[in-house]
């Protein structure tokens, strides 16, 4: 295999499994631009070199952090002891997972692929539901080269998290 | 990793000033007779110009700096 194949695969097999009535915050925008329809939700799709490069380089820079975060004693916590479920309705669950929560706040960090003014709405609704599953301040860690992140604080948005909650049940009943 | 509608824009978007303002001197002048000197003349003017709004644009933009912060983390010392 050569590197493209394997970092392919790396990627492309760690897919979540999705399921009816369980979606993720990382979807919520795709889901309200239509670019994730219903009838396409199950099918698993294949993430492209561009893209694969794209989430390696985020992950690499994550788990820098982390470890970084580990060697210095900073109190953190990471994983799934921080994802949340929240249920929506009866039937509707979102699950929600911050990079990295504090006492106080939590951390989402991302790396993109060019320097940005303002945290891009495509971030802006898994954010929100961060918020709403932790209660604590939301902050977005925007990494840089050479090894470098910047902190701006999300605010939170009533209107926004009432059309993440409509667009889930809407979607929901749109599924098979 | 840029997507092929960065890459376009970057090569673009020098330019995309000028392309306005050539088309409004077209849409201005259309039907007047202008020769080929003339427009050349007048070209020329619209590019300086187009490049004053280029440059103008880019101080803005880099005076709109996202406003980040420091934050303290915890440190256990232990």
């Amino acid at each position: 295999m050569k590197t493209d194949d394997i970092l392919l695969k790396y990627i492309n097999s760690g897919n979540h499994k999705r399921e009816k009535g369980r979606y993720w915050a990382t979807d919520i925008y795709s889901i309200i631009k239509g670019h994730l329809k219903p009838k396409d939700f199950f099918k698993q799709k294949e993430i492209d070199i561009i893209g694969v490069r794209n989430i390696l380089s985020g992950m690499a820079f994550e788990s820098q952090l982390k470890d970084v975060f580990e060697k210095t004693g900073v109190v953190f916590k990471y994983g799934d002891e921080i994802k949340r479920e929240m249920k929506i309705t009866d039937e509707i669950t979102l699950v929600v997972k911050p990079d990295f929560e504090f006492e106080k706040w939590v951390l989402e960090t991302k790396y993109p692929t060019k320097k940005r003014q303002e945290i891009p709405e495509w971030y802006l609704y898994q954010l929100e539901a961060e918020y709403r599953a932790t209660n604590k301040e939301v902050k977005l860690g925007i990494f840089s080269y050479p090894f470098n992140i910047s902190y701006i604080t999300y605010k939170p948005d009533d209107k926004r998290w009432n059309k993440i909650t409509e667009t889930l049940v809407k979607f929901h009943n749109k599924l098979n | 990793m840029a997507n092929q509608w960065d890459k376009k824009f970057k090569q673009e978007f020098p330019f995309m000033a000028l392309g306005s303002l050539l088309k409004a001197y077209a849409e201005i002048n259309q039907g007047k007779g202008k020769d080929v000197k003339e427009f050349k003349k007048e070209a020329e003017d619209l590019f300086e110009l187009a490049s004053s709004f280029v440059i103008k644009a880019g101080e803005n933009a880099s005076e709109d700096e996202v406003k980040t912060e420091t934050p303290q983390f915890e440190i256990n010392e232990d």
